[in-house]
């Protein structure tokens, strides 16, 4: 399966070639959401993921920010599952 | 060393008593946690508010407080989300909220291509979640099965129309013949009327002193 890769500049201006896991609206506020990984797992093999709201710049940039809201943190992991299911 | 908050009891007191574990108590400790964090007792900032639920559905809690050999066994089964800072979502919500989907997938080739376009910079950490490697291929076997589905589905572009280019000698000629038209049809009336007209003098021997009279009723020239 060929992977998503796109590059991401994190908030100490490095840049990195992260693979796309997921990229959604959330109906509840109109947000978009990206969810990504640089495909590191820690020692038990689980693989480290980040998750932040994507915000289009319309200039041909993106802003990534992170998530402070607890209610959208809770319904993203929800969608997390959601879409694991689907794909049984 | 004693405090306000325990004080130490002495071995000596137990000895010749039987203990019995209080197996409970631990359940119940944990139980209390989970009722605490759906509360929102733990909430870090909690002078924010959440966000108040629609007046039609009630307000679910976000945690249920199950007894322990149910989380246990939900977390187990679900293929978990494993994390290092945030609770596990038991099975049974995902169910509830499966038949109504809260959010919008972007698998669109529009979609894929402003990934990959656009130039992404984070002002601030990402949120980061520990994820088993089954789960994840789950989640991007998915999104790839999206992707390509969706590839199928492009609608044809719409053709933009261009206006016509015109050459004003084009039109020229066009208005020329329209009123060559035009000049051969007022031809036509006109050879009618003369011919009424004779008619008329031949019949009622009408004179031009006898027109210019009229005319002159009329306040016209002849």
């Amino acid at each position: 399966m060929n992977k998503e890769m796109i590059n991401v500049i994190d908030e100490t201006g490095t840049s990195k070639q992260v693979e796309v896991v997921a990229y959604f609206t959330l109906k509840s506020n109109g947000k978009n959401y990206l969810i990504y990984t640089e495909n590191k797992t820690d020692v038990s093999g689980n693989v480290e993921t980040y998750t932040s709201e994507i915000v289009d710049n319309n200039d041909g940039t993106a802003t990534l920010l992170g998530i402070t809201d607890d209610s959208a943190w809770v319904e993203i992991k929800k969608v997390m599952l959601d879409i694991a299911k689907d794909g049984e | 060393m004693n405090n306000s908050l325990y004080s130490i009891i002495s071995v000596s007191t137990l000895k010749g008593k039987t203990i019995k574990k209080e197996e409970t108590r631990i359940a119940l400790l944990i139980s209390n946690l989970f009722n605490k964090l759906s509360s929102g007792y733990y909430k870090k900032n909690s002078l924010i508010a959440p966000a108040p639920a629609p007046a039609t559905t009630p307000v679910k809690p976000v945690m249920p407080a199950p007894s322990i050999p149910n989380v246990i066994n939900t977390a187990v089964a679900s293929n978990p989300v494993v994390v290092g800072q945030d609770p596990i979502i038991p099975a049974k919500q995902v169910e509830e909220t499966k038949s109504e989907k809260s959010f919008t997938e972007k698998t669109t080739p529009i979609d894929v291509i402003f990934l990959k376009s656009t130039r992404m910079h984070a002002n601030s950490p990402a949120k980061k979640l520990l994820i088993s490697r089954t789960f994840i291929q789950k989640l991007i076997g998915h999104r790839a099965k999206s992707i390509n589905e969706n590839k199928n589905n492009i609608p044809a572009p719409r053709m933009a129309t261009i206006p016509k280019m015109v050459d004003p000698k084009d039109e020229a000629v066009k208005k020329y013949v329209d009123l060559m038209k035009k000049r051969k049809e007022a031809i036509a009336m006109k050879q009618g009327y003369e011919k009424e007209m004779t008619s008329l003098v031949n019949e009622f021997g009408i004179t031009l002193d006898m027109v210019n009279a009229e005319l002159a009723k009329r306040g016209e020239v002849a």
